[in-house]
């Protein structure tokens, strides 16, 4: 069951968390918690990754064909499914991340410059 | 779904994978937090907090996961196949209703696509082939387009209208092939070699004719249809050259048609014969240019770059010229002209009654269907109020409401596709039934093939459509969270209006349907107490081609002394037959009553001669006992007697309508006529009852009748047999008894008249028939709907029917209040559908006889007909109220 606040930051992740996911796998390859973890950590915890909805997401992606998966050893020697980029995703990534940028580009244009300062 | 999909598909994850990794995260997670410090109790607790929950997870993962639209459409055709099971009842109404709705169209389909829709078999770029038809206006009347023409409007057509292609003509008729116990009718079809060229057709075994073959002036040849083939010679590849007689005549074998080739026409057709063999069979001057009897339908097909309007009025520039030379005809044809219909006879200008009124059920039948599916939406939306805890429970549980409006479309779908399977199965029977009665000369093939389980497919998924589109979209709106609360369903606040507009829609369409039925069975009760002048049934025709080989020779004498030759064979199976048990009477005569007659000028002695082109009547050469055995009964002077029979007699009788238009003031007994021209005295010996000409419901009279003997150069070509019982029955009797006379007699065409007639009868049967089935359908539909819904309405008013009755409300008032509720929804639906059935009206009056569209006795016995099964309908529901305990009801608040 899904709360008016649930949703409400669904869709602030819809599709941002599909980027997100997909520039960390850029790096390295990780298992879900060490993709949850980097992301937070590269943006300085402002960003918070919702456990639930991750692998949900990572299932989307591998269904789409940008990531491929599989079962390894994680360094603490735990059993994790490691996720790692396809040739598909990267090209995917490319575009998304390009989109994104004149997105906030625009955005950025609209606000204008004393609102971003203020 | 692609192959890639597939491939991901098939190697898609497991559930118990994607547990395993949510566990490893959880894992990984608690091992994070006790490195910063937490306890590991604490840390599994936060690791689960972060995570949310699991099972909401798995179940994103699944819809994430290829393929699962497809898996949650399995589970919600689990499902539906559950909630059918769980009430038997209401799926057996409603597949009841759709396989009456979706049969019903199969059913008609399957004869509307052979006689409307498909194009004949084998027949090429059908498109551009017509059936030329002449507009006839001569003398001012307008009789409709001419379907036969005779050999000169053809061989016009033929040559002087460049916009054709190609042009050819055929006249299909029964032939008898071989001889005493060999002899068999085939069904013939008189072709010119054109019609095979211009069809685009190709024989499987040897040729068609070759264009010198036209005239049959040469080798006599024919082509085997592929039946015949089949049944007559064991589909022998060797049969080329070997000899087949058609009426005492050897034709060589030259080639076979190919399977299900039936020209342009429908029905069956075992023997392919060219055009010349008419000479014999029709009369000598069938294929003359410049004389010859209208026999011969005409088909053209048209240049690529022609227009068909153009092509018309070049083939009517053609006709009229062929004629224009004519004495006789020239005036009287300038007026009409040619017309171009496409090449599937019942599409075009002349079509029969029977497809017209095929078209007309067809149209029935998707009313039905209609029905159907408003008693399905119904019988839906009910079901849905009863489960809207259900619907209800299954949203706050965090189904998507599309999930539970898709869940209603397959339930329909399920139904949809339950009721097609019955229909199918219903059809197998039905539509084979139908096109035996409506197409009973049609090659034989299977119904049910691919086109007609298309078709059923496509109107089963139309229905599901739109019997589950209401109620699903009831579903996704309503607004279901207050029912969560409440221990059970509480009036709602809509009054059931939708429910009822669809029993008013039931009703109105019923209220059509019935009226429709009321008007076909009266019309048919009409023809059938037509008096026909003639008591038709005790009565079988014996025909026997005797004379089909004598009118080959061009050697008039040897003409004529066949036609005695064979007068007398049938005068001698005359005799056999009156002595044969169970015969009353018999007779022969010269063309076959009902069917043929010849104009015979009648003329007062002192009258001046008519003018030319004035009507004259028919003639009919009649033998002893005539007027006994066809049940035509005497109204002034005497019947013919022995005395008559003799070559030299000078006495004729006239029928009523003769006797009224030529002696209005005077004695029709007249000692003194001219007929046919000649100058000798007749003498009018009795007045007989008028009897109709041709068609049941076509003019009557005039009629003179003369003593066969005394006119000898008629030929007799029928007997007719008056039987005490069944004439079916007498069939076989009567065929001994006719070849016992001569062992080479070729086959006898032996046959009731009333089958004779049938084809005649058979629109207003279909028609009526077809009316009172899908009528009575309609009824029960609507009927089982409008108890269904009463019965809901009662069951959810009980708590206000328990006040009423503590109140002091009677057992008769709770009845009534219950009635008026269903039967002020019938009413309405029943005023909707008789102003339909009025406004329509004029539509159908072309199909009926003798009642107006409006007919009011039709339309009040359908009123009074709904109304008292409404009355039916509801009574149960209501006496169920009026049983209602008003303390239980109470109690139970």
């Amino acid at each position: 069951m899904s709360t008016r606040a649930d949703r409400e930051r669904a869709a602030l992740l819809q599709g941002t968390l599909d980027l997100l996911v997909l520039r960390t796998l850029s790096i390295g390859t990780h298992h879900g918690h060490g993709i949850a973890l980097a992301i937070q950590r590269s943006s300085q915890g402002a960003l918070l990754v919702d456990h639930g909805s991750l692998y949900p997401a990572l299932q989307r992606l591998e269904a789409a064909g940008w990531v491929s998966a599989q079962w390894g050893v994680s360094d603490n020697n735990r059993r994790a499914r490691f996720y790692e980029l396809t040739k598909a995703g990267r090209k995917q990534l490319t575009r998304e991340a390009g989109e994104w940028r004149r997105l906030t580009e625009a955005v950025a244009l609209v606000l204008g410059p004393e609102l971003s300062g203020g | 779904m692609g192959w890639n999909r597939w491939m991901r598909w098939i190697r898609r994850r497991s559930d118990a994978d994607f547990a395993a990794e949510i566990e490893s995260h959880l894992a990984l997670e608690v091992d994070r937090l006790v490195q910063a410090g937490m306890s590991p109790a604490d840390a599994r607790f936060e690791a689960r907090r972060a995570f949310g929950n699991p099972t909401s997870a798995r179940e994103r993962f699944r819809d994430a996961r290829p393929g699962s639209t497809l898996e949650s459409f399995a589970q919600d055709v689990r499902y539906g196949l559950r909630a059918m099971r769980r009430s038997p009842g209401f799926t057996a109404i409603a597949v009841t209703s759709l396989a009456i709705g979706i049969g019903a169209n199969t059913t008609m389909f399957s004869s509307i696509d052979r006689l409307l829709v498909r194009s004949p078999q084998h027949v090429r770029d059908a498109e551009r082939i017509h059936r030329v038809y002449i507009a006839n206006r001569s003398e001012g009347e307008d009789t409709g387009p001419l379907v036969r023409q005779s050999y000169r409007t053809y061989s016009a057509l033929r040559d002087h209208v460049p916009a054709f292609e190609s042009v050819a003509a055929f006249s299909a008729r029964s032939v008898s092939s071989g001889r005493g116990t060999d002899a068999r009718p085939l069904e013939a079809v008189l072709a010119t070699p054109s019609f095979f060229t211009l069809l685009g057709v190709s024989p499987v075994l040897g040729r068609f004719f070759a264009p010198n073959e036209e005239l049959d002036e040469g080798e006599h040849v024919a082509v085997l249809g592929y039946g015949a083939w089949q049944t007559l010679f064991g589909g022998d590849r060797a049969i080329l050259g070997r000899p087949i007689d058609v009426a005492g005549v050897p034709h060589i074998i030259v080639g076979v048609a190919p399977n299900g080739f039936t020209g342009v026409d429908l029905d069956r057709v075992d023997l392919w014969l060219p055009l010349g063999v008419g000479t014999r069979l029709v009369g000598r001057g069938a294929v003359n240019p410049r004389a010859g009897g209208y026999w011969l339908e005409i088909v053209a097909k048209r240049r690529m770059t022609v227009p068909e309007t153009e092509a018309a009025s070049q083939a009517t520039q053609a006709y009229r010229d062929a004629w224009r030379d004519d004495r006789r005809y020239a005036e009287r044809y300038a007026k009409n002209s040619a017309m171009l219909g496409p090449v599937v006879a019942a599409r075009g200008p002349a079509a029969s009654a029977d497809a017209k009124v095929s078209v007309w059920v067809a149209a029935v039948s998707l009313l039905v269907l209609l029905i159907a599916c408003a008693n399905v939406a119904n019988l839906l939306l009910l079901r849905g109020l009863t489960r809207a805890r259900e619907v209800a429970l299954r949203l706050s549980l965090g189904a998507s409401r599309w999930r539970v409006t898709r869940q209603w479309l397959v339930e329909g779908a399920l139904l949809a596709a339950a009721g097609a399977v019955s229909a199918i199965v219903l059809a197998r029977w039905s539509a084979s039934a139908l096109r035996a009665f409506l197409l009973p000369r049609v090659v034989n093939e299977p119904v049910l093939d691919g086109r007609l389980l298309a078709f059923t497919a496509v109107i089963a998924l139309g229905t599901a459509m739109l019997a589950t589109v209401i109620p699903a979209l009831v579903v996704a709106r309503r607004d279901f969270g207050p029912l969560l609360g409440a221990g059970r369903v509480v009036g709602s606040q809509s009054r059931l209006l939708l429910q009822r507009t669809l029993i008013g829609v039931q009703v109105a369409l019923a209220t059509l349907l019935l009226i429709g039925a009321g008007l076909f069975v009266t019309s048919l009760r009409n023809v059938r107490s037509i008096d026909l002048g003639v008591d038709v049934d005790h009565l079988l025709y014996v025909k026997v081609d005797l004379t089909s080989s004598g009118k080959a020779s061009d050697n008039r004498a040897s003409g004529a002394s066949a036609t005695a030759n064979a007068n007398a064979v049938y005068m001698a199976m005359l005799e056999r037959l009156r002595r044969v048990p169970g015969v009353v009477n018999a007779t022969v005569t010269a063309g076959e009553p009902l069917t043929s007659g010849w104009g015979i000028s009648l003329v007062r002695r002192g009258a001046p001669p008519p003018a030319e082109g004035t009507p004259v009547p028919f003639g009919r050469a009649v033998g002893t006992d005539y007027f006994a055995t066809m049940g035509t009964s005497l109204r002034r002077g005497r019947r013919f007697t022995a005395a008559d029979h003799v070559p030299g007699a000078h006495v004729a009788i006239v029928d009523e309508a003769t006797a009224k238009h030529f002696w209005p003031n005077a004695d029709p007994l007249d000692p003194c006529v001219y007929l046919d021209s000649g100058n000798v005295c007749t003498q009018i010996v009795g007045v007989v009852a008028t009897t109709v000409l041709w068609e049941i419901t076509g003019d009557k009279g005039q009629i003179v009748y003369v003593p066969l003997e005394s006119w000898p150069d008629r030929e007799v070509t029928t007997l007719e047999v008056r039987t005490a019982g069944d004439p079916s029955a007498m069939v076989d009797v009567v065929r001994q008894a006719v070849s016992s006379v001569s062992p080479e007699l070729p086959w006898a065409d032996i046959r009731p008249v009333a089958q004779h007639l049938a084809p005649q009868l058979r629109s207003w049967r279909l028609g009526a028939s077809m009316f009172t089935a899908f009528g009575i359908l309609a009824l029960c539909l609507a009927a089982v709907g409008l108890y269904g819904l009463v019965s809901y309405m009662v069951a959810r008013r009980s708590h206000e029917i328990g006040v009423r009755k503590a109140l002091g409300a009677s057992h008769g008032g709770i009845v009534r209040l219950v009635l008026r509720g269903g039967l002020a929804m019938t009413v309405i639906g029943l005023v909707i559908g008789i102003v339909a059935a009025l406004g329509a009206g004029e539509l159908i009056a072309g199909q009926l006889y003798g009642v107006s569209p409006r007919d009011p006795v039709v339309i009040a016995l359908c009123i009074g007909t709904l109304i008292a099964v409404a009355v039916v309908a509801c009574v149960g529901p209501a006496r169920r109220a009026a049983r209602v305990d008003p303390m239980v009801t109470l109690r139970s608040e």
